[in-house]
């Protein structure tokens, strides 16, 4: 997994970037090329329960934000879920 | 008096499924994928004849195996199951008749999953402490096998069936310490996100029967709960005891999955060597994971007398509890 240290210092643009590597390290092999933002989360190979689980857990280690299962179900895109946890779950 | 844990057996059932099975069936999920993730390599499988209080009919004969105690001795079942052989008579009556105990044990039932462990100790220390009981047989036992969906690749990936066998024995106080610490915790709202909704009275529509008698198990809510509970459970346990986290030795969890456990770890702040994991093997056997992992823990040394010990059930309900042990006894 992509691994950043102190996310809070990276520039806002970047981090749109640094949550698409990550989230394709979380997809695994099965991911052959880096996300993109207009993805359909549920067109994503290996896109299930414990990679919900994996991204709950990044959310919490590297942005510290909780997410709520119920505000990642709402989210479409690889867009929106990154929105999500860059405005702290909200 | 206080209470010791004097002994521990577990048992699995023969029949194995691994994570190659699993790959076979779901292509999409390899088999390293699944071991990587759940940290569980093997899961074993009850036999469809085989109920749970037959996993703890072996257990407990394992148990009266490696030990001296006669089953005279015994004077109080405890059965934590969430697979009872009927709704009713209480599974743990059977048992007692099935292991050849006298006629003077009291024998019930508790209905607790991934908790019932802590909440199985806490009754026992009860009894002891408050001279009810000095010989108490706590057996866990489940076959959650029983409720998963062929299709449901999560649940199967993760459940596997068992029993185990614990004797818990009273003593006398020793000075130090008069009484165990418990630290409980029950949240109800989350019941439809780990459930099995057919079976009780409050039946599902005819139409629905089948699958509702399997269990919807919403991961994602179970992860987001465990992460709100066991931290805030922690803290409370260890504030009742007096202590401090870097005052215990090791900490023995509900071995819910490997990925779990270890995000619980890092959150928490405790080092790795101190977090003991033995699910590979064996899989999430709910009430009966954590006296597995006090078995091999002892088996393996990580686990010896006088070391303090906190354990943590977190699961089904939502239920949690802790405990923290001078090993073995259940006082700190």
């Amino acid at each position: 997994m992509s691994q950043i240290s102190d996310i809070s210092r990276v520039s806002t643009g970047e981090k749109h970037d640094v949550f698409c590597r990550q989230l394709t390290d979380i997809l695994g092999v099965q991911q052959k090329e880096m996300v993109k933002g207009s993805d359909r989360l549920s067109s994503l190979k290996g896109w299930d329960s414990l990679t919900i689980l994996e991204v709950m857990s990044l959310a919490d280690s590297a942005y510290r934000v909780d997410l709520d299962p119920e505000r990642i179900a709402r989210c479409q895109t690889v867009d929106d879920l990154t929105r999500l946890v860059l405005s702290g779950g909200e | 008096m206080s209470a010791v844990i004097q002994h521990i057996e577990y048992f699995l059932p023969d029949s194995i499924l691994t994570a190659e099975d699993l790959a076979r069936e779901f292509p999409e999920w390899p088999a390293e994928k699944i071991q990587s993730k759940t940290g569980i390599s093997t899961r074993h499988i009850a036999a469809p004849a085989v109920c749970a209080s037959d996993l703890a009919t072996v257990a407990a004969e394992k148990l009266f195996c490696a030990t001296s105690v006669t089953r005279g001795e015994i004077d109080f079942i405890l059965l934590c199951t969430q697979s009872p052989d009927y709704v009713l008579p209480a599974t743990a009556c059977i048992l007692q008749d099935r292991l050849g105990l006298p006629n003077h044990v009291g024998a019930m039932d508790f209905n607790l999953g991934c908790s019932g462990f802590i909440y199985g100790l806490g009754l026992a220390a009860g009894l002891v402490e408050t001279g009810q009981a000095n010989l108490i047989l706590l057996l866990t036992a489940d076959t959650y096998s029983k409720y998963l969906q062929t299709e449901d690749k999560a649940t199967r990936a993760i459940f596997g069936d068992g029993a185990a066998a614990i004797l818990i024995r009273s003593v006398p106080s020793d000075g130090r310490s008069e009484r165990s610490i418990f630290q409980y915790g029950t949240d109800g709202k989350g019941a439809p996100n780990l459930m099995v909704s057919a079976g009780g009275s409050r039946d599902a529509e005819p139409e629905g029967l089948a699958q509702s008698r399997c269990l919807m198990m919403n991961g994602p809510e179970i992860f987001a709960f465990t992460m709100r509970a066991v931290p805030h459970c922690i803290e409370q346990v260890l504030s009742k005891a007096g202590k401090v986290l870097a005052e215990i030795d090791l900490f023995v969890f509900h071995q819910a999955n490997t990925f779990i456990l270890e995000h619980l770890r890092r959150k928490i702040g405790i080092a790795p060597e101190k977090m003991f994991i033995w699910i590979e093997h064996c899989g999430n056997t709910v009430s009966s994971t954590i006296p597995i992992a006090l078995y091999e823990a002892q088996r393996q040394g990580r686990l010896t007398n006088g070391m303090q010990v906190m354990l943590v059930g977190f699961g089904v309900g939502y239920s949690w509890g802790a405990t923290i042990l001078r090993w073995p006894q259940l006082s700190c």
